[in-house]
């Protein structure tokens, strides 16, 4: 991707520093060799002209020395005077003679003049011509010129030399400066290039990143619902709960194994109609669940009922229906589904609990009732209230001791031993243990039939204690029953036999007790019961048949 | 104490011999004469079923040590014989066949039985106008 746009190549140059500083000494180098080079070209320059102005000299002189004429000479040399570089001028006869000369002050010319090749004595250029006319000598001419001086030329170039170097500097600093400059520029080219790749890397790898997590959420996703459908499986398994699914548009149906079984139908059975499933419900629930699958499509609310169902083998199970619609962007049901559970047991449960509580309730009024009887019949009997309370105390005390007794079988079958023994039981005193004797097979009688018994040696005991064997310390009781197996109905017959006790006398009037016993007994279980007035000691026979409430113990 | 069920002829079906002598003790008190106490369906049915035996009304406890007391309910109907129930279980334990029978919860008073016994067994008399007598 493109960040920066890229200049052209040759903005791109900097020079570096090192080329710089090369630049420079070769620019110092120029200069001095520049100097030197001049310094050989200006002296050769004034050699010729300093020549030249000789053989000027020469050449003006020629008449003068051929005609000895000192003034015109004189007059030549003192125009050379003008030149300020000329120190001494001067014109030799042909004997080297001088004819006219001219020196600056402090110096002075040579005494004769000898010819010879230019001459650079110290900082003077001495040059001498000869004057001639034709190939006739004359004579000759010497001019000494000052040379610059050394130090002014050393001035000169020294402060050449000295802008070279300052240029320099300038061309260093501002190089090194531009170098710097350009050595920052590239860096923090380099840097923008560089953060511009880590920017895109970044980018790249955000996206990349976003993609991964995006994949890696799909991932996840998938899995979290894979293991959501394996668990909800689970839970369908261990709940035996069938699953269903129902298009309301075809009314087609799709239906678990635990489903499928809910209605009766088998393994292998191919279900996928509702009218299928519909069949197998119930006649008398099937407008039911009609019903409450409408209500619920309608109003959007769950769907939950109950309902029957038969199986091929018209076994009746209940199965619990749970559902819910679900309904497209246009709020219009498309379809529903839910669970099923087959709820048999609990519902079987839930009718025995029913007839529990009912049963319940039966006995506990009948209990009631019987309390009530008791009321009545010790008020109307008794003759003082005290009489009334003592009565029919221990009446209600015999009851509740019957029904500890029918808990202890749980209502079925009491014995009929455990009856006597614990009606008789209070009034067996300490070391008494002789004073019932209580023979007989086991009889099993049922809740009524143990109340009823109960109250009736309840009676028996009472009488016993006030008039009887129980009135007296050596009194007994004796209570056998078998089973008459000759009469019919098969009957069980109870003796009970009083003695040892007072003389008995047979009573003037018949309490409740030997009404109860003799009629209310009697009539219960449809048998005799007599009551005999011995005067050894009171007896009384029950005959009592075979019934569901009385039977041998297996 | 005179009533207008003195002298009515009634059967008792009943198995529990306290509550049964309870009702004998309630319908004496009305004047009404206890014909029989039956304890058993089998002892009923041949009580009610014996047209020698003069009867004005019943008093049946629907269930019998488990057995329904429905058997007999039916040979006094066939005789147009009137009855009420007498049930621990409530009016609900009541089959449909006889769910037009007037029925006792028990435990009933005295007060209870008789208005039953007056409405059923004499429908043309009020318990008021009889009160007032």
């Amino acid at each position: 991707m493109k960040l920066i746009p890229r200049p052209d190549a040759w903005k791109q140059w900097r020079p570096g520093p090192r080329l710089v500083i090369a630049l420079a000494v070769g620019l110092v180098l120029v200069g001095l060799s520049m100097a030197v080079y001049n310094e050989h070209v200006a002296g050769g320059q004034k050699l010729r002209a300093v020549t030249v102005q000789a053989d000027i000299l020469s050449g003006s002189v020629t008449a003068a020395l051929a005609f000895d004429d000192r003034l015109a000479a004189r007059e030549y040399v003192a125009a050379l005077s003008a030149n300020h570089d000329v120190e001494a001028v001067g014109v030799y006869d042909l004997q080297g003679g001088l004819v006219a000369g001219y020196s600056r002050a402090g110096s002075e010319l040579p005494a004769t003049n000898r010819v010879g090749p230019p001459a650079l004595i110290g900082d003077r250029l001495v040059v001498t011509r000869p004057v001639a006319q034709g190939a006739t000598r004359l004579g000759s001419v010497y001019l000494r010129t000052i040379s610059e001086p050394f130090a002014r030329r050393a001035a000169r170039y020294g402060g050449i030399a000295m802008l070279i170097v300052m240029a320099s500097l300038v061309v260093i600093v501002l190089g090194v400066s531009n170098s710097s400059l350009a050595e920052a520029h590239r860096a923090l080219r380099a840097e923008m290039e560089e953060r511009g790749k880590t920017e895109e890397a970044l980018r790249r790898s955000q996206v990349m990143e976003a993609a991964a997590q995006l994949s890696l959420a799909t991932e996840r996703g998938r899995a979290a619902l894979r293991q959501s459908e394996q668990q909800l499986e689970f839970a369908l398994q261990a709940g035996r709960l069938g699953s269903w699914e129902l298009d309301l548009e075809t009314r087609r149906l799709a239906a678990s194994a635990f489903f499928r079984a809910n209605f009766g139908f088998e393994a292998d059975e191919p279900v996928d109609r509702y009218e299928q499933l519909f069949a197998r419900v119930h006649p008398d629930d099937r407008e039911r669940l009609q019903r409450a699958v409408d209500r619920a499509v309608a109003l959007g609310s769950d769907l939950e009922t109950e309902c029957r169902t038969l199986a091929h083998d018209s076994e009746v199970k209940w199965v619990q229906i749970r559902g819910r619609a679900v309904y497209d962007d246009r709020g219009s049901p498309v379809r529903m589904a839910g669970v099923s559970l087959d709820i048999t047991e609990r519902k079987l449960a839930e009718e025995r609990q029913r007839a529990l509580l009912d049963e319940l309730n039966h006995r506990v009024k009948n209990t009631l009732a019987t309390v009530q009887s008791i009321a009545m019949q010790t008020s109307r009997t008794a003759e003082t209230v005290a009489a009334f309370e003592g009565a029919f105390l221990a009446r209600i005390g015999a009851l509740a001791r019957a029904h500890d007794l029918l808990t202890e079988v749980a209502w079925d079958g009491a014995s009929l031993t455990r009856v006597i023994s614990q009606t008789l039981e209070p009034y067996v005193g300490q070391g008494q243990a002789n004073r019932v004797n209580l023979t007989g097979p086991d009889v099993r009688l049922g809740p009524n039939a143990a109340v009823t018994l109960t109250m009736a040696f309840h009676e028996l005991a009472t009488n016993a204690a006030k008039y009887g064997a129980f009135s007296t310390l050596a009194g007994q009781v004796h209570v056998k029953w078998d089973l008459d197996s000759s009469s019919d109905p098969v009957a069980v017959e109870i003796d009970w036999r009083e003695v040892g006790g007072p003389a008995v006398t047979p009573p003037e009037r018949r309490g409740f007790g030997s009404r109860f016993i003799e009629k209310g007994l009697a009539r219960e279980f449809d048998g005799e019961v007599q009551l005999i007035f011995n005067p050894e000691g009171l007896r009384c026979r029950m005959r009592l048949p075979l019934s569901p409430k009385l039977q041998m113990a297996a | 104490m005179g009533s207008a069920l003195t002298g009515l002829r009634l059967l008792i079906v009943e198995d529990e011999a306290m509550v049964a002598m309870m009702i004998e003790f309630m319908l004496t008190d009305l004047g009404c004469v206890v014909v029989d106490v039956a304890g058993t369906v089998s002892r009923g049915l041949a009580l009610a079923g014996d047209e020698a035996l003069a009867l004005d009304g019943a008093i049946l406890d629907v269930n019998l040590g488990g057995e329904k007391v429905y058997p007999v309910a039916e040979a006094l109907r066939s005789r147009h014989v009137p009855f009420i129930f007498s049930t621990g279980y409530g009016i609900d334990g009541i089959t449909e066949q006889f769910a037009q029978v007037p029925a006792l919860a028990k435990p009933y008073e005295q007060q209870t039985l008789e208005n039953m016994l007056l409405t059923t067994l004499l429908p043309g008399a009020s318990p008021t106008r009889d009160v007032a007598r």
